[in-house]
């Protein structure tokens, strides 16, 4: 059989490596075997390929050289960094924990979704998100995420394929067909977006500005690049000549980086008028939703996906956490199990069953999936606290302290484990150790408002005023509406009132 | 609904006063009630309808102002207190100006300025004199403390040849004014001016206003006065003095009975047999004419000025109204707010009753020097409002609680029919998840490094700073014992394959108990790989580490 067609059909059954190797003995044959060199890099670029639809990790460099931000103080409901507050039916943070970013638990972990973006303003607190677990370091810049990704596939291939700085665009250029895969092989594998920049806008010059593809590629190169303007400007006039739904997506997370949540809103909605129930519309429409805090909007999309999709798994574990927050932990202990049934298995999964099962009331379940959750990782913190929180529940205070020193153990940056160690060292009558806790959980997260609630708490009771109204301050800056904190700043008032 | 209407302002009317200095009368008895105005610019202002009908200039800065009638079917007095006069206007024109008494002086004092006048005595054995006698004696005379306040002997003999051959007179002067009716309860009756003074006097003039006929000693300068009864039968006179107590004269007698205010008061009304005085401290109290404590008000801001508001329709409608710091006026009728406005800018002064033709208005004097007149509706219920007893409403307002959904039912129903069981596997399991963290946590004693060393009490915190490839180490330690603690060396443990760590020593001579000492650690990573470091700090008495903590130095991509 001619090994062409063998490593065609490889390519098609998606036995990549394989195909390559045909194509390397082809190549090796004949050097100018345009067919064959075709038929590598799209097995090539095929192997490496990510949706970076939804991958979209902002590097270091992007956020602390952020030119695209504008004002400062954007109003409520205009800006990621603002989202609707919890007096306009958003999230409480009182109801709903919130990541390491500030930002309320999304259930499914998104990049950005955890972090501190470059919308969120705080250089400081980017950084110290990096002093995290092991392999959730950030890169220090976006494209020198995907060259992380890449490195791997590039080691395995061997010797480069194509070396983009001796390749002539223009020439390459006038060849449609390869001039594409080469685009594709030098966004995915190369992660080498000036080049690729460079064919796309030859190519388009070749195409007469007519070709769709070619914009979006450009675009594509030029979100890369962090030119969002000008990606903007390629992907409406990409879909002013043809309406696909991957440019619109795109387009839409160049508003979402230019901080311009309701654009993106809007550009989702058009497309959806166009295509009705698109599964990766729907969705990316929700996590726009989530974003902006409007939880039980973006709930309501992602079941519009698992009407479309049963089986996808970002909306089954969104809707689950949404239930789990909402009061319904037994809707939420249903989604879990459905999640457990298509195939996933891991330490999460079994501690969100073991909480969902026990806010539920089916303790005899709980304890199990709580064990489940340590037999698959006993070094997790988060397993830890939430036994904590078990066990602080049923009133087995010892064993919670054990299970909070555990935590922080293995995680040393837990800051909600060493807020609840302060306050049951402070049932033992700790003062100090107390004090400590509440000052390191302060230290790694600035973003709780418990410790410092906690802190103002024992610094009134001591009788540190002046020390109690600043930290209570703090906390309130964090969540306005927190109604201890409040009560305590008025008493704070009170007294200051009567000196 | 809304129960002011705006009737006219004037924002750039450029007038400073306080309610002391605002009145509304009939200044012509012609049916037109007119606006009286005593600026605080030395101005006094009337305005009739929208515009100024006249303006004075005055000599001083004014401290009050009142309208009074001193016959019956006549126009009545317009009475201005500036410095120690009372200035009455008539129709319009001035009409007469009563002077207060001068002070009697101690005659110690007289004699030693007739002797420096007459030059009988020398100035300094008078100074010492003086001296003597203002330890002795609380009041001297405003010349002889000017002549003690300066520091050198030229000054004071430059002072005493100045001033030694006019007269030694001292005058007071006037803190605030009320009218007290004579003989008759009506609008228009035959009424007295009563005046408080800064030396702590109260006077009553008779209705001509030319003479003093009763006199009263206060025990501190009066603030605020407010009057009942009639001065022919019987009548109190409250005096809110500065000291933030309220004195009653009752028929020309001080009472003994005192109110007293925890802070200074901010205006003083009394409505029918209620005295309502409002405080410092954002409070308005009521108390009972005679003394007793009914009730305080607590309002959200500072009270600006208090003012009554008197209706007189099929029945008479008496209120209370509080103006705020933040611009908000309350209408209180007892104890219940029956309605709030907000004028958005802090209120100097406020008056109420008759304005024009209209009876009801309220004239505000805002901060920034404008002039805004408000209309009560005359529709207004004010009647039926004050019946609300009762819980608050929202205590009616249901709470938000999401549905129990058919699957927790059915959950219900499981745990109800097999309860044994699921007990009986909740508490095996219980157990067992209590032994393994009971195990996991003695593991932790006996082996896992900790950042809490039990015996010396040293806590140590540490994070990684950078982005590599350099990064520093930031070590906090904190020594959380009673005593001091020496000679702590940081060790390291890691793979010199993967880092270099670039500070040489590291090194705490000493530790005191509740300081936080930190220390940077510079760290070179050489593969780029995330990788822990381990961190010790030891003493040289034990072979032990004291505390030991792992610190993870991130991945970097840039080597």
């Amino acid at each position: 059989m001619d090994p062409f067609f063998i490593a065609a059909s490889k390519l098609r059954r998606k036995h990549y490596d394989e195909c390559i190797e045909i194509c390397d003995q082809l190549l090796a044959k004949n050097a100018y075997d345009q067919a064959a060199w075709f038929l590598k890099c799209r097995a090539l670029t095929l192997k490496c390929w990510i949706d970076d639809l939804e991958i979209d990790e902002e590097g270091m460099a992007d956020i602390m050289l952020d030119e695209n931000s504008t004002a400062a103080v954007p109003r409520p409901g205009t800006s990621i960094q603002r989202p609707n507050s919890s007096a306009s039916g958003g999230i409480s943070p009182a109801m709903r924990p919130v990541t390491r970013g500030g930002r309320p638990i999304t259930g499914f972990a998104r990049p950005g979704s955890a972090r501190p973006t470059s919308s969120s303003g705080s250089i400081e607190a980017a950084i110290r998100s990096q002093t995290g677990k092991p392999g959730t370091a950030r890169p220090v810049t976006s494209s020198g995420r995907y060259l992380r990704l890449g490195t791997a596939s590039m080691l395995s291939t061997g010797d480069q394929f194509i070396v983009a700085d001796k390749l002539d665009m223009k020439r390459m250029a006038q060849k449609q067909a390869i001039a594409k895969a080469l685009c594709d092989y030098l966004i995915y594998v190369d992660h080498n977006p000036k080049k690729a920049l460079e064919l796309c806008a030859e190519a388009t010059v070749v195409s007469g500005f007519q070709d769709w593809w070619w914009k979006s590629r450009l675009g594509k190169c030029y979100f890369q690049l962090g030119l969002f303007r000008d990606a903007q400007k390629q992907f409406e006039s990409s879909l002013k000549q043809e309406d696909m739904i991957p440019t619109h997506i795109e387009l839409s997370k160049v508003y979402i980086r230019l901080d311009q949540p309701n654009f993106a809103l809007n550009q989702h909605k058009k497309a959806l008028d166009k295509h009705q129930e698109n599964e990766n519309l729907t969705l990316a429409l929700a996590r726009v939703n989530e974003l902006m805090n409007n939880a039980d909007l973006a709930a309501s999309l992602f079941k519009a996906v698992l009407q479309v999709n049963p089986c996808n798994i970002e909306a089954i574990a969104s809707l689950a956490s949404h239930n789990f927050y909402t009061d319904h932990p037994e809707v939420a202990l249903r989604f879990y199990r459905r999640l457990l049934q298509l195939g996933i298995s891991n330490v999460e999964i079994w501690n969100n069953l073991g909480l969902a099962c026990y806010y539920a009331g089916q303790y005899d379940l709980c304890m199990k999936c709580m064990e489940r959750a340590l037999d698959a990782d006993d070094s997790n913190g988060d397993v830890w606290y939430n036994i904590a929180n078990i066990a602080i529940g049923m009133g087995e205070l010892n064993m919670a302290y054990h299970a909070l020193k555990v935590a922080v153990s293995v995680e040393n940056t837990h800051a909600e484990a060493y807020n609840n160690l302060g306050v049951l060292e402070l049932r033992k009558g700790n003062v100090e150790q107390a004090r400590n806790y509440y000052q390191s959980a302060t230290r790694i997260a600035d973003y709780l408002y418990e410790p410092l609630y906690n802190s103002a708490l024992l610094a009134f009771r001591t009788g540190e005023m002046q020390e109690s109204y600043n930290l209570v301050q703090k906390a309130l800056a964090i969540f306005p509406e927190h109604a201890d904190s409040k009560e305590l700043l008025k008493t704070l008032k009170q007294h200051f009132d009567s000196l | 609904m809304e129960l002011w209407t705006n009737s006219w302002q004037d924002p750039v009317a450029g007038l400073k006063a306080t309610s002391a200095c605002m009145c509304l009368g009939d200044l012509k008895s012609d049916g037109e009630y007119n606006l009286v105005i005593a600026d605080l610019k030395k101005k006094l202002r009337v305005y009739r309808g929208t515009s100024i009908a006249w303006e004075s200039l005055l000599l001083d800065v004014p401290s009050a102002v009142a309208i009074y009638y001193s016959e019956i079917d006549a126009p009545p007095n317009l009475a201005v207190a500036s410095g120690s006069f009372i200035f009455i206007y008539k129709n319009s024109r001035p009409f007469f100006k009563f002077t207060l008494p001068n002070l009697e002086l101690p005659p110690d004092e007289v004699s030693i300025w007739e002797a420096l006048k007459e030059s009988r005595m020398d100035p300094t054995e008078a100074i010492a004199r003086l001296s003597s006698l203002r330890e002795s004696m609380s009041l001297l005379s405003n010349r002889s403390l000017d002549l003690l306040s300066y520091d050198s002997d030229e000054e004071r003999l430059e002072f005493i040849e100045a001033t030694k051959l006019t007269p030694l007179v001292q005058n007071t002067s006037i803190t605030t004014l009320g009218v007290l009716k004579l003989d008759q309860e009506l609008e228009n009756a035959v009424s007295v001016l009563v005046i408080g003074t800064e030396h702590k006097f109260l006077y009553v003039l008779d209705k001509t206003g030319s003479a003093i006929i009763t006199k009263v000693v206060l025990p501190d300068v009066p603030a605020f006065i407010s009057t009942a009864g009639l001065f022919s039968g019987e009548y109190r006179i409250l005096v809110a003095c500065r000291d933030s107590n309220i004195y009653t004269v009752k028929n020309g007698q001080l009472m003994p009975s005192i109110i007293e205010l925890e802070t200074h008061s901010v205006g003083l009304i009394n409505i029918d047999r209620s005295i309502f005085v409002g405080s410092v401290d954002q409070k308005v109290h009521c108390y009972h004419i005679k003394g007793r404590k009914l009730y305080t008000l607590y309002m959200p801001e500072q009270v600006s000025c208090i003012e009554m508001l008197k209706l007189t329709r099929a029945r008479v409608f008496k209120g209370l109204l509080v103006a705020l710091a933040n611009g908000e006026i309350r209408l209180y009728k007892d104890k219940v707010l029956l309605h709030s406005l907000s004028i958005g800018e802090t209120i100097l002064g406020m008056a109420f009753g008759s304005y024009g033709r209209e009876e009801g208005s309220l004239v505000l004097n805002v901060k920034s020097g404008g002039i805004v007149v408000k209309l009560i509706d005359k529709k207004a219920n004010l009647e039926g409002r004050n019946e609300f007893i009762g819980p608050p409403p929202e205590q009616e307002i249901p709470l938000v609680i999401p549905a129990k959904s058919k699957l927790y039912l059915e959950q219900v129903d499981r745990e109800k029919e097999s309860a044994r069981q699921m007990y009986g596997g909740f508490l095996r399991d219980l157990t067992s998840l209590r032994l393994r963290t009971a195990k996991a946590y003695l593991q932790l004693q006996y082996q896992e490094p900790t950042n809490q060393s039990i015996e010396s009490q040293l806590s140590m915190g540490a994070y990684v700073q950078g982005l590599g490839p350099l990064f520093t180490i930031i070590l906090e330690v904190q020594n959380q014992g009673r005593q001091s603690s020496t000679d702590i060396v940081v060790s390291f443990s890691y793979d010199p394959k993967l880092f270099q760590i670039l500070t040489p020593l590291t090194y705490f001579p000493c530790l005191v108990p509740t300081l936080k000492y930190r220390q940077e650690i510079a760290v070179r990573s050489i593969e780029g790989a995330s990788e822990n470091i381990r961190v010790f700090l030891q003493n040289k008495v034990s072979c032990l580490p004291i505390i030991s903590a792992f610190i993870t130095i991130p991945g970097c991509d840039l080597v």
